[in-house]
């Protein structure tokens, strides 16, 4: 299902996809999907994990998190080098690791450290399993990064009350993914008029062992960028393994002080684990998104972009104008309403006045620099 | 959390406006009635054009007839028989019983708001008729918190007739 809304003369369309096309040209005839793309000859990160070979004497399956940890660090090579022993993929290993996370589970700002092999997560709802939505093709994500295969995890660790996927985010009754079926369905969304550009999991910090295998059985040739779209609240960990298959992040910057975080989204140490999230991203090519939440400039947007100013040559900034009052945002009488134009102008300005580069203003060499 | 496609109805209804037959045009056109022809795309009740309070309603700015009544107790609702009227291809609307109620709401200021929510709501039925106009299955229509109505439609995934859209690219690829 796809969710569009009206409000006033305004309309948003939430994900819309490939199909929605032929509606925005018929309302817009000067719509046009903008792309920035990577090139035929980008190597997604785990694709090169994938082909560093590792050689080990004992079963990964029989070892701790600090020995997997200890045999990743290794100098990979190829398969031809390694005669002895068994050899297995750095990919392998890092897949191995995230299993042994769950056993005691830090992945998010939670820390709860919950053996999801035993049960679930009181704070995620989720267990050993994984669960996705169905993949789709999304055509209105940063120039950059569009058209995108989305996939959206389902089990969060944000209670936001004005969450707008909040049903497609619940873990009830649902079927644990299976990659197979998974990469069935992006290499048929491949198939279509018009080329794709990256591939993004939406989600992925309490879900990251479902990821790495569904990557682990990605056919040899795929070779999209993987942008991973989260909350930023995610533990240095999280971010450690993460970073190894990561083309792209692409973290939602919510709040500016941990008093909002905890009354909108009820977590604790907000700031401290989105600066974490920031650093351990450095390196990589980061776009973070601002959300403009109605009466929320001053306390929230203004610090947050204050923060983001340190990073400024590592990221770019996407501004998001469209916040509806969804779920239970009708619980805070200050979210009830869209925000402004004025409050998103401001905030648009103020990603100017602290030197940050504004996605929508150009981004023809993202992926060149 | 995903970026959305942020647009607005203006566009539909000018769509609209186009797609009017040349009837309903000549009818606009007779009684050059502004306000009838939205209230036409906002589905507001229609009025019949021998009433004398249309001519209020079609035209804020003529002076209103001596002969209307000012005040609810002033009107003889009993002679005011509940009828339907229709032109060329308009839709079939039912008469409010009580054309009374148009003067002293309008004297209040409260049927002004009543009409601003009134375009609001069939701001939505414009949206969900062009939608279904372009082939998307509606499956729910619901009024959320703070005047928003939200549309889901079944995501018809591998039955998509897609027009090409125009790629503009950068980069290598």
């Amino acid at each position: 299902m796809k969710a569009i809304y009206q409000i006033g003369d305004e309309v948003i369309f939430h994900d819309p996809n490939a199909e929605m096309a032929r509606i925005f040209a018929e309302m817009d005839p000067t719509y046009k999907v903008r792309s920035v793309q990577p090139g035929r000859g980008f190597v997604p990160k785990f694709q090169q994990l994938r082909k560093e070979m590792i050689q080990t004497y004992t079963p990964l399956i029989e070892m701790d998190s600090k020995e997997l940890e200890e045999v990743f660090s290794r100098k990979g090579g190829s398969v031809m080098n390694i005669m002895k022993g068994e050899v297995v993929s750095k990919f392998n290993v890092l897949h191995a690791l995230s299993l042994s996370s769950l056993s005691e589970c830090r992945l998010c700002g939670w820390d709860c450290g919950v053996n999801r092999y035993k049960g679930r997560s009181l704070r995620c709802g989720l267990g050993k399993e994984s669960f996705s939505n169905a993949p789709f093709d999304h055509i209105s994500e940063e120039y950059s990064l569009n058209p995108a295969i989305v996939t959206n995890f389902r089990g969060c660790a944000l209670n936001c009350i004005y969450c707008i996927d909040y049903e497609s985010l619940s873990v009830k009754d649902c079927a644990p993914s299976d990659p197979g079926k998974f990469w069935d369905q992006v290499l048929k969304l491949q198939r279509q008029d018009f080329p794709v550009t990256a591939l993004e999991f939406t989600n992925p910090t309490e879900s990251f062992p479902g990821l790495m295998e569904i990557l682990g059985q990605a056919p040899d040739h795929f070779n999209l960028p993987v942008v991973l779209n989260c909350h930023l609240y995610g533990s240095r960990s999280f971010y450690d393994m993460a970073n190894h298959v990561t083309d792209v992040w692409l973290p939602d910057l919510r709040y500016g002080n941990d008093k909002c975080a905890k009354k909108l989204s009820g977590i604790d140490d907000y700031m401290k684990y989105a600066r974490i999230g920031l650093n351990a991203m450095r390196g990589s090519r980061i776009i973070v998104r601002i959300l403009v939440l109605p009466g929320h400039v001053d306390c929230c947007h203004g610090p947050a972009l204050e923060l983001l100013s340190k990073y400024r040559d590592d990221c770019w900034v996407s501004i998001l104008d469209q916040y509806i009052p969804e779920h239970q945002a009708y619980l805070d009488p200050s979210l009830n309403r869209r925000p402004t134009k004025e409050e998103i102008s401001e905030v648009e300005s103020l990603v100017d006045r602290y030197g940050l580069r504004n996605i929508a203003k150009g981004c023809d060499d993202f992926w060149t620099c | 959390m995903s970026r959305a496609y942020t647009t607005n109805t203006r566009t539909i209804k000018k769509r609209q406006k186009k797609l009017r037959t040349p009837e309903e045009t000549t009818f606009m056109k007779f009684f050059g009635a502004k306000d009838l022809c939205n209230s036409y795309v906002n589905g507001l009740h229609m009025i019949s054009a021998q009433d004398p309070a249309m001519e209020f309603q079609a035209s804020m700015t003529v002076p209103l007839p001596m002969d209307v009544p000012l005040s609810l107790e002033e009107i003889p609702l009993a002679s005011l028989p509940e009828r339907k009227e229709s032109w060329s291809s308009f839709r079939e609307y039912t008469v409010p019983k009580s054309i009374g109620y148009v003067v002293p709401a309008i004297e209040s200021g409260a049927g002004l708001n009543e009409s601003a929510q009134d375009t609001e709501r069939n701001d939505a039925q414009v949206l969900v008729e062009f939608l279904e106009e372009m082939g998307q299955k509606v499956h729910e229509v619901k009024a959320l918190s703070a005047g928003i109505t939200r549309i889901t439609v079944a995501d018809l995934m591998g039955a998509r007739q897609v027009r090409e859209p125009e790629l503009v690219m950068a980069g290598g690829r």
